[in-house]
Parts: structure tokens; C-alpha cells; sequence
């Protein structure tokens, strides 16, 4: 394994030579405490942390080449849908979504004093190490995570937060045991109706009482087989943006219950209350709503289960295609409720639509390749369009749907334009 | 003696070109451009009254690349403001809320999206117009 974080800052080190330490401080993210202000702010007692010019490679991104930044602190970046390509999406390219400052356990990769506690409507609190997890079944599982914002940029009027287009979403194999094997073991009490967790990362206000996301899912989805705990993705431990050393991986729901930097599990007799469960945070109307609505709390419900949706990752849009020969389109296509039956494509604007061909999932809530060659009849402006259908006759949507409050499940088809000559 | 809002903008101006140099020295070859508005160039915020409220009260968590990237109407900023209290904002009053959310209503307005931008764009076909 590479310890990237080892080595030299070229950027920090100039910075911090120029005399900008604070600055620098502010792309490193992680190094709140104890860098000297620049001396304009002291008098207001102000540290713009987040005066970080555009274009710059934010750190955490060093060893994720490709990727499109969309925040640097917190750092939010997503993945080109052609490097979504691959039956797995490498560690490389899986999007980054943070609400906080990666925890520097993480960035050092350090196990030292880590230990998962288990507490609340369990008869025994357990605090686990990794190798203590490891004692657990261990299973490897192709899983797809997807940012409940995955596609927020398309919703009009549009919508507060990250403006995620097409890559909020991978599918990495995950390593780790199943959370239900870990809860059963420190004997769930019959009171037991949330699991909730907290991680290691830090608010951005540096409030050490603050939590940037403490989520979690109701104890049938924390239960169900699928469901893990997991310390390892693609191979090597969990990278630190991805959440070192422990976390959760929930199939089908909102990336956001997928809690990184695991630190605390605790077991509820209610809905969790932290941050980022209240309000209109991951939630939708419980009714469909005029698009700009003001909707208010109590109309408002937590996803759970995502919807289907596809990409196509090749060829990617835009480009040219010789008439006389067949076009190969490829992509992936996933769902919330598991397997996906079918995918067709239109390149005639929905009039008429071709099946692909799916491979079966590898493990369920993998994603799904789909293949198909098209003849165009004559050159011109095509765009070809990808529906997907899940196993429970559910499709993708032409335009885009359910407008709510912060732009959550957009799961419009993929479109991309090709100029037939 | 500067004003506070002057200071902010002074040393602003200063970092952003250390850090202006510093990526264009990146880019071997690259002409440096001249510059009228270094703060838009390097944090894409554009030249407004309230820009440094902005910087000093906003950027002292997050990036620039969140604010401009959303488009709201007031009430949405004003939404934005008070949940950003409620994440640890240090507190501010009336006329600095004002003039964060002035800025952000007139610089940021939904009209401007950036939605058509990026993958979203390739494809020329538009949803029916009818359809409104």
C-alpha cells in the first residue's frame, strides 16, 4: 500500500514559504489547530478555511486522478461517467462525498486506540477492534453506493447543495462482515429499532460537539444479509476518503447511511435524530409537489430505498460514428430493490426501443453490464437513450422526476448525442 | 485605518495572488492572463457589494465552489443562511445576514443555473416547452 499522505506537499510547502500558512493550512483541510492567522483576519478572529482557489487539485485528491471536484472543503468530487466504465469501479475513481474533515486516523492510517463501540438496546455493550471484527464471517460483496444528490443539477428550479450530474454513484467489492452478525452478538433487545452511527470525521465549524453526519437505517435494513460493516475495498484496506479503518455499506439506500470513520454504533429505540436525519436533509415530500414548492417538515419523509437507473459509460457523448458500422453501447445499470430486469435503448427520442443485453448480478445490489450494437439508418443527430427496468417493473423516468426541496433520486435516463456521418 | 470589509479585501487580494502565481507557475507555458478581478478569477465569485461578507463569514468553513454552484431565489438563501447558523456559523447580525443574502440573491439566481453545463448539455434536445 502507498502512503500518499507521507509524502511531500509541493503546494503546502510553497505556501507555507510564501508566508501563507493559514492558506495552506486550508488546502491541507486537516489542520485546523495551531497555523499561525494571516494578520489582516486577527482582529475579526476570522480563518477562511475555504478560501481555496478554483482549479486547484484539492488534497485528498492526489491519488484520484480524473475526478471532478465540486467542493474542496468538504472535499466533493465525482466520477467522469466514462471512467464509471469498469465492473468495478477502481478506488482511484469512486466519488468522494464528505460532510466533514477526513479524520487524521484516516489520512495516517493509524488502528491505534480504534475500537468500534456497540451500545444502547443491546444487553452488552461491546467495544470491537478490527481483528476482533475479522473473528466475524467474513464476506466480499460487489456493492453500488449512490449520493442521494446523485443528479440534484438536473432538477429546475434548481436545488441547494453539491450539484452532482452523473457520478455520485460506483460499485467497489466491500470486505467486511455482516452488521446483523455484530448487532445478534451483543443481543439486540426487543427495544431495538434504529441503528445509528457516528464517525470520526470533524464539523467544519471545528465545534468538537458537532457532528458533521451521524445517520443510520431502521434495524430490519441494518439486519438484512446484506448490510456490512466493511474494512476493505477492491482488495487493500479502506482508503482514507472512503472511510479507514470501519464502515457501513447499505445496499440500495442513500450513500449517506453508509456511515465512514465508523467510531460509535448505537442502537435506538426510536428513529435516529442526528444530523442530517432531521429536517429536509435525505428526505422527500411524502407527496409529489409542484416543482419550487416550499414544502414543510412534517410533509416530509426519509428515503430509504433508491431508485433505478442506468449509465451509459462508452461511447461517451458527442462524438462521431461511421453509418455503415453498428455502434457498441455499454454501461451499467443498478436499483434499489435489487436486480435489474432489462435495459433498452431508443435512439428515436422513446418512438421505438432496442433490448440490451444484462448480465446477471454478480451478488445482489452489484451493478449490472449492459451491451447492445445499434445501426443507425442514416447519418445525422442521434441521441441514444438508456432505460432500465428492475425486477420490479419499475423504469426510468424520460424527464426528470419528483421534484423536492434538496434534488434528491434523480434518476432521469442517460442521453448522450451522436453525430452519425 | 481600514474597515473591516477592507482588510478582509486587502489581504484577500494579496493571498489570491500568491496562490494565482502559484497555479499559473503550475502550468508550464501558460501565459499568465491579465487580471481586473483576481477574487472572481480564483474563487468564481463575482465583484458585488457583500463579496467580502461572503469571503469572511462563509469561506470560513467551506470552499467557494458550494456557493457558486447553487442558484437560489432570496428565500432559498435565506433557508441556506439559517441552516449554516444552525451548523456553527459564527453568529452575524442583521446588516451582515443582509448583505451575505443581497449578494447571494443577486449574484446566484436560479435563472443562472449552471444545470445546462457539463454532461447535461451534450444532448441538444430540450423537454417539450409546451409541457409549461
Amino acid at each position: 500500500m502507498t502512503d500518499d499522505q507521507a509524502r511531500p506537499r509541493s503546494r503546502r510547502d510553497f505556501l507555507t514559504g510564501a508566508g501563507l500558512v493559514g492558506a495552506g493550512a486550508l488546502l491541507a483541510g486537516d489542520l485546523r489547530p495551531g497555523f499561525p492567522l494571516p494578520p489582516g483576519l486577527m482582529p475579526l478572529g476570522l480563518v477562511p478555511l475555504g478560501l481555496v482557489p478554483l482549479g486547484l487539485v484539492p488534497l485528498g485528491l492526489q491519488d484520484k486522478p480524473g475526478l471532478r471536484t465540486l467542493s474542496e472543503r468538504p472535499l466533493n468530487a465525482e466520477t467522469p461517467v466514462e471512467l464509471l466504465d469498469p465492473e468495478l469501479t477502481p478506488n482511484e475513481h469512486f466519488f468522494v462525498r464528505n460532510n466533514g474533515i477526513v479524520p487524521r486516523r484516516a489520512l495516517a492510517r493509524d488502528l491505534s486506540g480504534w475500537a468500534l463501540k456497540i451500545d444502547g438496546e443491546v444487553d452488552r455493550p461491546t467495544d470491537l477492534t478490527v481483528d476482533a471484527l475479522r473473528r466475524f464471517p467474513v464476506v466480499q460483496r460487489a456493492v453500488v453506493i449512490e449520493c442521494g444528490g446523485n443528479g440534484r443539477a438536473g432538477f429546475h428550479p434548481p436545488t441547494p447543495g453539491n450539484q452532482w450530474t452523473l457520478g455520485a454513484v460506483g460499485c467497489a467489492k466491500f470486505e467486511g462482515v455482516r452488521l446483523a452478525d455484530v448487532l445478534r452478538s451483543c443481543g439486540l433487545r426487543k427495544s431495538a429499532v434504529f441503528v445509528a452511527f457516528f464517525g470520526e470525521d470533524s464539523h467544519l465549524s471545528g465545534n468538537p460537539d458537532k457532528s458533521p453526519i451521524s445517520r443510520g437505517v431502521p434495524l430490519a435494513k441494518a439486519l438484512d444479509e446484506h448490510t456490512l460493516l466493511a474494512f476493505g475495498m477492491n482488495g487493500v484496506p479502506l482508503p482514507p476518503q472512503h472511510g479507514f479503518p470501519l464502515r457501513l455499506v447499505v445496499p440500495g439506500w442513500p450513500g449517506s447511511c453508509s456511515g465512514k470513520w465508523l467510531r460509535r454504533l448505537w442502537v435506538r429505540d426510536r428513529e435516529h435524530d442526528g444530523e442530517k436525519m432531521t429536517g429536509s436533509a435525505y428526505r422527500l415530500p411524502k407527496h409529489p409537489v409542484a416543482p419550487g414548492t416550499k414544502v414543510a417538515a412534517s410533509d416530509m419523509a426519509v428515503i430509504e430505498q433508491m431508485p433505478v437507473k442506468s449509465v451509459i459509460t462508452g461511447p461517451a457523448t458527442g462524438g462521431e460514428h461511421r453509418a455503415a458500422q453498428p455502434l457498441a453501447v455499454r454501461g451499467h445499470a443498478w436499483s434499489g430493490a435489487g436486480d435489474v430486469a432489462a435495459v433498452h435503448l431508443s435512439i428515436d427520442f422513446g418512438q421505438t426501443w432496442l433490448p440490451c443485453s444484462v448480465k446477471p448480478a454478480v451478488n445482489r445490489y452489484a451493478w449490472q453490464r449492459f451491451t447492445a450494437e445499434i445501426r443507425f439508418p442514416s447519418g445525422g443527430y442521434y441521441e441514444v437513450w438508456a432505460r432500465a427496468t428492475d425486477h420490479t417493473g419499475r423504469q426510468q423516468p424520460m424527464v426528470v422526476p419528483g421534484w423536492n426541496p434538496k434534488g434528491y433520486c434523480n434518476n432521469a435516463m442517460h442521453r448522450i448525442a451522436v453525430r452519425v456521418v | 485605518m481600514d474597515s473591516p470589509a477592507q482588510t478582509i479585501h486587502r489581504v484577500l487580494l494579496a493571498a489570491l495572488a500568491v496562490l494565482g502565481g502559484c497555479a499559473k507557475s503550475a502550468a508550464p507555458g501558460g501565459q499568465p492572463a491579465a487580471t481586473s478581478d483576481p477574487i472572481r478569477e480564483q474563487l468564481g465569485l463575482v465583484a458585488a457589494p457583500g463579496r467580502e461578507q461572503v469571503i469572511a463569514h462563509c469561506l470560513v468553513c467551506h470552499s467557494s465552489a458550494i456557493v457558486v454552484s447553487n442558484h437560489l431565489d432570496r428565500a432559498g438563501w435565506e433557508d441556506i443562511v439559517d441552516q449554516m447558523q444552525h451548523n456553527g456559523m459564527r453568529p452575524i447580525d442583521a446588516a451582515i445576514r443582509e448583505a451575505i443574502v443581497a449578494y447571494l440573491e443577486r449574484t446566484q439566481r436560479p435563472d443562472e443555473s449552471g444545470a445546462v453545463d457539463g454532461p447535461w448539455a451534450a444532448p441538444r434536445y430540450r423537454p417539450n416547452p409546451l409541457w409549461h
